[in-house]
Formats: structure tokens, sequence, C-alpha cells
């Protein structure tokens, strides 16, 4: 599953990031790498998603979310 | 002098540490070839002064934007006598990312761990003994923003600079990792050659992760023979496929895992019971609409007060001039030629001053980034993510440095679409405009007719990115990836500060050519016939045909021709060739309703001031780009006022 589709609340892990090096190269850079774990604070089904990493709120647009798949932790 | 660099990420605070140090002795200038903001001070140390460079933050040293560009490119190339690399004391892992980037490039430097004081207030504590000796540097403990460690700091710098430390031949971090056993090899290979030897760490980190800028400079120092031989090790399967950043992540989480502990808090979070209101579902559109509404009420209301006092003060300076200079070309040429212009520009900085004031509150508190959010939705319909909507916001202060915050965002398409929003978004320049003639030609009904106007010109804004997006660029954008930072209080110093130097950036890119432009316009209305014989009425009278259909008359025409040069100077030159007291009550007078509506509109959008022009060539760095943008703009606003002008003579 990706992360556009975790509810508000849970914590998941970062398997991969489906996309070219620009994309991955952002996302890693904010410390979401393989294995990372990822908290969702905000998802409203709509509109970007809100998580949280190593204490810091990222946003991530919609797009940007559905491209990564994560599992539960 | 000793060239001390502070790197960092971010919203990791590194700006403060940079003014704490530097007082208000510092400079703001241009990166040479680029127009990335180049912040520079004097601070002293113990006994010796050094020059500090602010270098833009960056999450990492593989650069996306033309700002982190800067960044890498000023450590790799230029003389760093030091490097202090600022930490977010509250985000270790993330901080670190950077630093162990940093230790590649073996250059001497001091890490100085941030925010000490909200560290304290969210109960984490950081070993910062360890991490020196994880490190194998020095390690500060403080807070740019209380003033803690900084003498600590200054001290440490001061014996590094003075005693002149070699940099260590060994990195602290070794690990039995693949990537690592990679990074080792190249670097043998690129040992072999001198101009590589000093950073051959750093380029075989960057090799492993397939960095194209630096594999050119090893591709050309050691030729494409040994480069395969590189290429042959960075492409050896390595069992688990690990990214060198996930590596580096890693190895950052390691530390953080050692040296960081987090405390229970007792509370939530100020930031996440903001957010819970600021983003709320059903708040967050209203209170972002109420807030800007307040920033426009704010800079109009007092920046109003002010020019009304200026306004009187230049009305007494004509009054002077016009009783002690007897000859009449030279007394025009002073009150209209240097006092109007030299008032059009002084008029302009109240607002520019305090729309960037406010601006700079939305910035500082954090409030900015979650505008990002709230808009993403809508700034998807136009091809573009919530973070282009910084930069625009940033247009209706000034299209200048709109253009210039758009280099923020990643993807080169990204930054191009935003940059043609921008032209669109009436700056306070036009404001200015419409409120000044607004208000003759409207009376009392004027606030309407210039929300009505600011309307349209935003609408055309976001028809020509939605248009333009998907006609010319097949790409669809990547979307925002962008952190939220806490929220905290805005530093006064700090606002006032930037203010500052946004307005005497101003000064000097379009304040002097308006002032120029408005000596010019006035000789040019004098000769070679005298007062309304000059050679720009013949312009005027050659282009007015043109202008008929819109139902402009000569003045005006010309007014257009002036106003491509800075449209704050329309009001100046339709003063100087109306040649009324009161350019108001002439306007009042002569303009028809319909009339002043269509210019005032034609004038919002016809074209980008040259000031902007400039800008968006030297970011785009294409004459097509800028061609396309300015002919496109003159033909929207003539289709547009062409069209209202024949809807209001139909119901007029």
């Amino acid at each position: 599953m990706t992360l556009s589709e975790i509810a508000a609340g849970k914590s998941v892990k970062l398997l991969e990031v489906c996309g070219g090096k620009g994309i991955c190269s952002r996302i890693n850079r904010m410390g979401m790498t393989t294995d990372s774990l990822i908290k969702v604070v905000r998802n409203d089904g709509k509109g970007p998603v809100i998580v949280e990493q190593d204490g810091c709120r990222i946003v991530l647009g919609r797009g940007v979310a559905s491209r990564m798949n994560v599992s539960y932790a | 002098m000793h060239n001390v660099a502070i790197v960092g990420q971010p919203n990791s605070g590194k700006s403060t540490v940079f003014n704490i140090l530097t007082g208000l002795n510092q400079t703001v200038g241009n990166w040479p070839g680029v127009t990335v903001e180049k912040k520079e001070g004097r601070a002293k140390l113990l006994s010796s002064e050094v020059n500090v460079i602010d270098l833009p933050g960056v999450y990492g040293l593989t650069p996306l934007t033309p700002d982190e560009a800067v960044t890498r490119s000023y450590l790799m190339n230029e003389r760093v006598d030091l490097v202090i690399n600022v930490l977010d004391g509250t985000a270790m892992e993330r901080s670190l990312f950077l630093s162990i980037q940093l230790l590649f490039m073996k250059l001497p430097a001091i890490f100085f761990v941030n925010m000490s004081d909200v560290v304290r207030s969210k109960n984490i504590s950081i070993n910062t003994e360890r991490l020196s000796e994880l490190l194998g540097e020095r390690v500060i403990f403080g807070s740019g923003r209380t003033g803690e460690g900084i003498e600590e700091l200054k001290t440490e710098a001061e014996k590094i600079l003075v005693s002149g430390v070699t940099p260590r031949e060994r990195l602290n971090i070794e690990t039995e990792s693949a990537v690592f056993r990679k990074i080792n090899s190249i670097s043998g290979i690129l040992d072999t050659e001198k101009s590589l030897a000093r950073l051959q760490s750093f380029y075989s980190l960057k090799l492993v992760e397939e960095d194209e800028e630096v594999e050119r400079i090893v591709r050309k120092a050691l030729g494409d023979k040994r480069m395969s031989a590189i290429r042959d090790i960075i492409s050896q399967p390595d069992g688990k496929k690990l990214e060198a950043a996930g590596w580096l992540y890693s190895i950052s989480r390691g530390i953080g895992g050692e040296v960081v502990v987090k405390g229970r808090l007792s509370h939530i979070s100020v930031t996440e019971q903001l957010d819970n209101i600021l983003l709320s579902r059903f708040l967050s559109l209203p209170i972002f609409f109420a807030s800007f509404f307040l920033i426009f009420l704010i800079t109009f209301s007092i920046g109003g007060r002010i020019n009304a006092l200026l306004e009187i003060l230049l009305h007494y300076a004509s009054v002077l001039v016009q009783k002690t200079v007897s000859l009449k070309f030279l007394s025009d040429f002073l009150t209209t030629g240097i006092i109007g212009g030299v008032g059009s520009v002084l008029t302009l900085i109240p607002y520019i001053f305090i729309m960037f004031f406010l601006l700079q509150i939305l910035e500082d508190t954090g409030y900015m980034a979650r505008i990002a959010f709230v808009m993403d939705r809508y700034m998807h319909k136009l091809g573009l993510h919530g973070k282009s909507f910084i930069p625009v916001i940033m247009g209706f202060g000034c299209s200048v440095p709109a253009v210039l915050a758009a280099r923020t965002l990643e993807t080169r398409s990204d930054r191009l679409k935003t940059i043609l929003l921008i032209p669109f978004i009436p700056c306070s320049s036009r404001l200015t405009v419409i409120i000044l003639l607004g208000g003759a030609v409207f009376g009392s009904s004027a606030p309407l007719f210039i929300f009505i106007l600011f309307m349209i010109s935003i609408a055309a804004a976001a028809l020509s990115g939605a248009v333009f997006g998907k006609l010319f660029f097949r790409e669809k954008s990547e979307g925002l990836i962008m952190e939220l930072p806490d929220y905290k209080a805005p530093n006064l110093k700090h606002l006032l500060l930037n203010s500052y130097f946004k307005v005497e950036d101003f000064l000097k890119k379009a304040g002097t050519l308006i002032f120029i432009i408005s000596v010019i316009v006035f000789i040019a209305s004098y000769f070679p016939l005298g007062n309304r014989g000059g050679a720009i009425d013949y312009a005027g009278h050659f282009l007015s045909p043109l202008f008929r259909p819109l139902g402009f008359d000569v003045e005006m025409t010309v007014s257009l021709i002036t106003g491509f040069f800075a449209k704050e100077s329309v009001v100046s030159t339709l003063s100087v060739l109306y040649g009324a007291e009161s350019l108001p009550s002439y306007i009042s007078n002569h303009w028809s309703m319909e009339t002043g509506f269509v210019f005032l509109l034609f004038m919002m959008i016809y074209i980008p001031c040259i000031a902007t022009a400039v800008v968006i060539k030297q970011e785009t760095k294409s004459w097509k780009f800028l061609s396309g943008l300015v002919i496109y703009s003159i033909i929207l606003a003539y289709g547009i006022s062409f069209l209202l002008r024949s809807l209001l003579s139909i119901f007029i």
C-alpha cells in the first residue's frame, strides 16, 4: 500500500519510492529513506499529507505520498 | 582575512547564528553569475576579525536548486578556512545527514548544535561530548537566539584559525558496508590525480551517488579510461541494494541514536495545537484569506499615512524651488523631473517596507510553509504545487524578489511555470497606481472597482498558468515536499534587518531606474519643441492609433510606454504630460469611468516592468521565454481590455 492510504495517527515503514532520481533524492534528504519510520499526522483523503519524521513535520503532496510504498511497522 | 563559511539545513537557525556573529556588520549582494542572495559579514573573534559567509541552506550536498548549487560549489572551489555547521538540535538525525557529508570534504569544521533553548523545552538531551568523539570534531551546544555558546564558538573558531589545524587524514566513520568499500576503492584511484586529491573522499562519495557534476569533473581530470574503471566499481553488485543516501542516513541514525535522548513530553506541543487550528479542515482557508487581507489592510493604511506626510514634504520642496529658481525650465525640471522622480520612488518605500516586514513575519513564524499546505490542492489545478504559492505571494509585494524566490523550487519546469504567473500578480507598485488613479476615476465606489481589477488580474495569472502549464510543460510537477518548521515568535531585529535589506535592494535595482526615467520623460517631453512638443509626444502620436480602440488618449499611450520601465511612473508621466496642478482632479474631470477602468486593467496586465524582465532573463537564462512572456502579456492585456471596452459600450 502507499503512504497516501494511511490514516492519521498510524506509523509505517518506508519500503520504496516509485519514481525517478529527482523525486527519490528529494524524499531521501528529508530523512525518509528505505526502512525509516514515518508517522502520519494528517490525511484528509484529499490534498496533501502531513507526516512526522525525526520530530519534524513534513508536508507531502498527495502525488508524492502515493509514490511511497509502505508497510505497517 | 580568514573565510568562515556557515553551513546548515533550512530552518536550522543558521541565520540567527550568522546575525549574532556579525551584528549589523553585514552586506547582501549577489553571487557572481547567479541571482542567489549572498550574505557576508565581518565578525570579531577574541582578537582577530574574520569574514563570515552565510551559505544558502541545504539538506545535503547534492544540489537540486540554484541556491543549493551555490553552497556546494563554494565549499568545493573557494578558500574556506573554517566551516561552522549549524545543526538543528531538535532534529539531530536529519541534521547529521549534512554534517557527515561535510566530514567527507575534510575541511576544518566546528559543529554548532543550535536551538539549545528549544531542545531543553522539548525535554531532549544531547550528549555533545560523545558526539564530538564520534565526529572527531569540536561540537558546541548553544543557541543563536539566546546567545548561549556563542562566546565558546568564537574562542574555538579562533583557536582553529590561529593554529591552522591540518585536516585529518582519516574519516571517523568506518563501517563494513559495501558503499564504504566502494568509496575507498574509488578514493584510491582519485589519489593519483593531484587536482582531485584534496576532495577525493567527497568526490568518491558523490560518484557512488552518481552525481553528474562530480562525474564531469573527475572524467575531465582522469580521462575516459580510468573513469570507466570507476564506473565498474560503482556498478558492482553489492547484495542488498542500498542507495548511498540511505547509507548516509543509517550512519546519521546510528549517531543520533547514541547521543540523543528524547524525554517524554507531558503536554501536546504548541506547534501541534496551532496546526490543529490553523490547518483544520474548515478554518484553514478562511484564516489564510483573513491573514492575507490583514496584510493588505495594514500595508496600505500605515503606508498611506506615511505617504501623506511625505507628500507634504515634497510639496514644500516644490514650493521652495518655485520661489527661489526664476528660470522657468530649470524650475520645471527641478520640481517635475527631480522632485517628482524622487517622490515616486519615495512613496513606494513605505509600502514595500511594510509589505515585506509582514511577509517576513509569516515566514519567520513558520506560517508561510503552512500556506503551501493550504494552497497545494488549488495550485495543482495550475499544474503547480503548494510551494509555488510562496513566490506568488511575494509577488504582491514586488515581482522582482518574487521571481527570485521561485528558485527555491526543485525542478526547472516548476520554476519556469511559477515565474510565468508572477508578472500578472498585482504588485504594490501597481496597487498604488490603481489606488491613486482609481480613487480619482471611481470616486466613492473606488474600493469595489479596485477589488474587481485585482480579481481580474489574479484570474489572468491563473488562466495563464493553467493554459501554459498544459501547453508547454509536458512533465507534470513532481509534487510538494516541504518541511513545516515549528512555530516560533518572530524576532523584531531580524524582521527589521530583513525588510531594510529588501528596501535597499529595491532602491538599487528599481529605485534609480524609476528616478532616471522620470528625468528622461521630463526631458523628452520638453525637447525638441518645448512643452508638449517633445520627442515623447511623437512616440505617443505614432502609437496612439493602436490604442484608440481602447479609448486611450496620447498621454495615456505615452504613460504606458514609460510604464514598462516602472509601472509606478505611469502616474508621474501622466502628471507631467497633463501638466495639471492636481492629477486626480484632472482625471476625474477628463476620464470617463469605462476609460479609466479599461486603462487601469491594461496597465496591470500588459507587461512586466523592466526590473522584473531583467531578473526573469537572469533566472530563466532564456530570451525566448522572456520575449514570449512579454508578447503574450501585451496580447492578453489588449484582448481583455478590448473585450471589456466593447461590453461596456453595449451596456453603458
